[in-house]
């Protein structure tokens, strides 16, 4: 085994399941739209933490 | 174990605790803004980026600040992951991370983690590495610095309403600090043979006749970033073990000493803040002992060899040499992966999974005692103040007097919120860990059964929760579960943990300052130090203690009845 996919089992490579440009972009709305649900709810632990 | 090892390890520790006390010095000027040799540059950022350096923050608009930058940069790094391939520097082609892949790495690199769900070499163009990564690694350790310093002003006075400018601190810790050690770092790596080039991958042709691929890059600066921020993000997948990150034995050294004297220095500029010396030490000297210790216990396990490995005949001289790399040994291999550990830096110049299963229990420890020994940049100390406050708390418990600490009264909404802040993490890496090992997708992850894989479930989720960003190599990480559940376990391990943090900084600063009396509960001598270890221990550590049971203890008499996994 390559060292390169020595600590990753090769991280991403998944030629089985080749991605469509549909699945790509849902893929990008699904991560962004993620990314700031957290950051939503960091903000509003913020709120939390002062009421404490 | 040898006395050339003993001694490496020795010079590793006097470099550290030595180099930590002027830096530290040198540190609490920069935060107290008397350090002006690049106030031109300075004023130019601030003109250009429109910020009040005059202008005081309290808490919440300290964290707000935090906040919204650390979202600003998780989209621009998620995007330059996702379009590496219409963007310059991309010499070798490389094409565009899967979307939840790029997820994972922004939240990983804005976060301190560094955690490598991707193979450097293969899956990040050196434009991406240098301008999306290694830009990361500047802002995400000076943001963490940044917020030590505000946990540090809160004990500075009565009645204080700013914890200072989080744009102001960050700008100069970034210019100040990282950026000089940086330079002088990287160009040590330099002169020592670690790359430092745009050029595309160099190809060899073997004696065979065949040819093989040798990844050259912008390295050595992103090496210095790497260990100095502890970051740990490796640029090629073997991380410090390659020769080209880590060429010599002293650039291993010097990269050892790099990712831990910050978070030693951090407690002494402490102490310079608040104008007692002493109380800086104390905090030094618990992270000290545990860390010693902890290299100590590692050292002896990797030291002692495998019985497997010597009932079949191998010699037991050279100890448990499995993933390690000869160069370096075993001494070196176990003092790093014990700083890289202690630390939330996570880079390797050996592999965890490879380690005896005490050696490798010990980093795993390191790490979910909560990252303090010495922690991350800035994340170590504002944690172990956690601590304190929490031994301040159950040392008043025990005599009847009212907790304080350095004059503030400790009361009941900073216990509330120091608790709530411990059992976050807790919650992330138990709850995270146990329900990835019941689902298929979880237990596909895993290349070992029994014990050592759940070492290696534990392990990933202690790492992303802890902002470590080290794994076991057997674990394969990139799937949708692991991919989105770490990366959300690093997101609120870093910032959800931070929010409670400056919160009690908030509510503390306001509080009047009281002086010292008979009844005052001592917070800089031996007992004070013996009290805060146990306490880390206690509450940081024996909550996983049922977990590591079944992990890497039971793995441990497993292998010493000849039975492996």
């Amino acid at each position: 085994v390559p060292i390169s996919e020595w600590r990753f089992n090769a991280g991403s490579s998944h030629p089985h399941a080749k991605p469509t440009r549909r699945s790509l972009a849902m893929g990008d709305i699904i991560s962004i739209v993620y990314t700031a649900v957290i950051f939503a709810a960091l903000i509003g632990f913020v709120t939390f933490c002062r009421k404490v | 174990m040898t006395l050339a090892g003993w001694a490496y390890i020795a010079l590793v520790f006097i470099l550290v605790l030595g180099g930590a006390i002027p830096l530290g010095l040198y540190i609490a000027r920069i935060l107290k803004g008397e350090m002006r040799f690049l106030a031109p540059v300075e004023r130019g950022i601030y003109a250009i980026c429109g910020i009040d350096q005059k202008r005081p923050m309290r808490w919440q608009q300290y964290t707000v600040a935090l906040l919204l930058l650390s979202v600003i940069h998780i989209v621009l790094l998620y995007a330059i992951l996702r379009l590496q391939q219409y963007l310059p520097f991309n010499p070798q082609h490389i094409g565009p991370m899967s979307p939840r892949l790029a997820f994972n790495t922004a939240a990983s690199f804005a976060t301190n983690t560094n955690w490598q769900a991707y193979v450097p070499e293969q899956q990040i163009s050196n434009g991406a590495q240098m301008f999306g990564l290694a830009v990361h690694m500047f802002i995400s350790a000076a943001a963490g610095i940044a917020v030590a310093g505000a946990v540090m002003r809160a004990f500075t006075g009565s009645g204080l309403q700013s914890l200072g400018n989080f744009y102001v601190d960050l700008t100069r810790i970034t210019l100040y600090l990282l950026l000089p050690v940086t330079i002088v770092a990287g160009l040590f790596l330099v002169w020592s043979g670690s790359p430092q080039t745009f050029a595309p991958f160099a190809t060899a042709h073997t004696l065979l006749g065949g040819s093989q691929t040798i990844a050259v890059g912008p390295m050595a600066m992103q090496e210095a970033i790497k260990e100095f921020g502890t970051n740990g993000g490796g640029f090629v997948n073997a991380n410090s073990a390659h020769p080209f990150e880590n060429p010599t034995i002293w650039t291993n050294l010097l990269e050892n000493w790099l990712l831990l004297v910050t978070g030693f220095a951090l407690p002494i500029a402490f102490g310079s803040m608040i104008g007692r010396p002493r109380q800086g030490f104390a905090l030094y000297g618990a992270m000290a002992i545990i860390l010693i210790a902890a290299c100590i216990g590692t050292y002896a396990a990797e030291a002692q060899g495998n019985p497997l490995h010597i009932a079949a005949g191998v010699s037991a001289a050279p100890g448990n040499m499995e993933g390690k790399e000869v160069r370096f040994g075993i001494a070196p291999s176990t003092t790093f992966n014990v700083g890289a550990t202690g630390t939330s830096t996570g880079a390797v110049d050996s592999f965890t999974d490879s380690y005896m299963p005490l050696g490798g229990a010990i980093p795993m420890f390191l790490m979910q005692l909560g990252e303090v020994t010495p922690g991350g940049v800035g994340s170590g100390f504002y944690t172990i103040v956690i601590f304190a406050l929490l031994s301040v708390f159950v040392a008043g418990l025990m005599v009847g007097r009212t907790p304080e600490y350095l004059g503030k009264k400790v009361q009941a909404k900073e216990i509330k919120l120091a608790m709530l802040s411990v059992l976050i993490l807790t919650f992330f890496i138990l709850v995270g860990g146990g329900f990835s090992l019941l689902t298929k997708s979880g237990l596909g992850s895993l290349a070992n059964a029994g014990p050592h894989g759940l070492s290696e479930m534990l392990y990933a989720w202690t790492s992303a929760t802890e902002n470590n960003g080290s794994a076991m190599a057997g674990i394969s990480a990139d799937t949708p579960l692991l991919d989105y559940g770490l990366g959300t376990a690093m997101l609120f391990g870093r910032f959800a943990f931070m929010i409670p943090v400056l919160a009690i900084a908030g509510s503390l600063a306001a509080k009047p300052k009281l002086p010292e009396s008979s009844g005052t509960f001592p917070t800089d001598n031996a007992l004070f130090v013996a009290l805060l270890i146990g306490v880390i221990i206690i509450l940081g550590g024996l909550q996983f203690m049922p977990a590591d049971t079944l992990g890497p203890l039971a793995e441990h008499f497993a292998l010493f009845s000849g039975k492996t996994y």
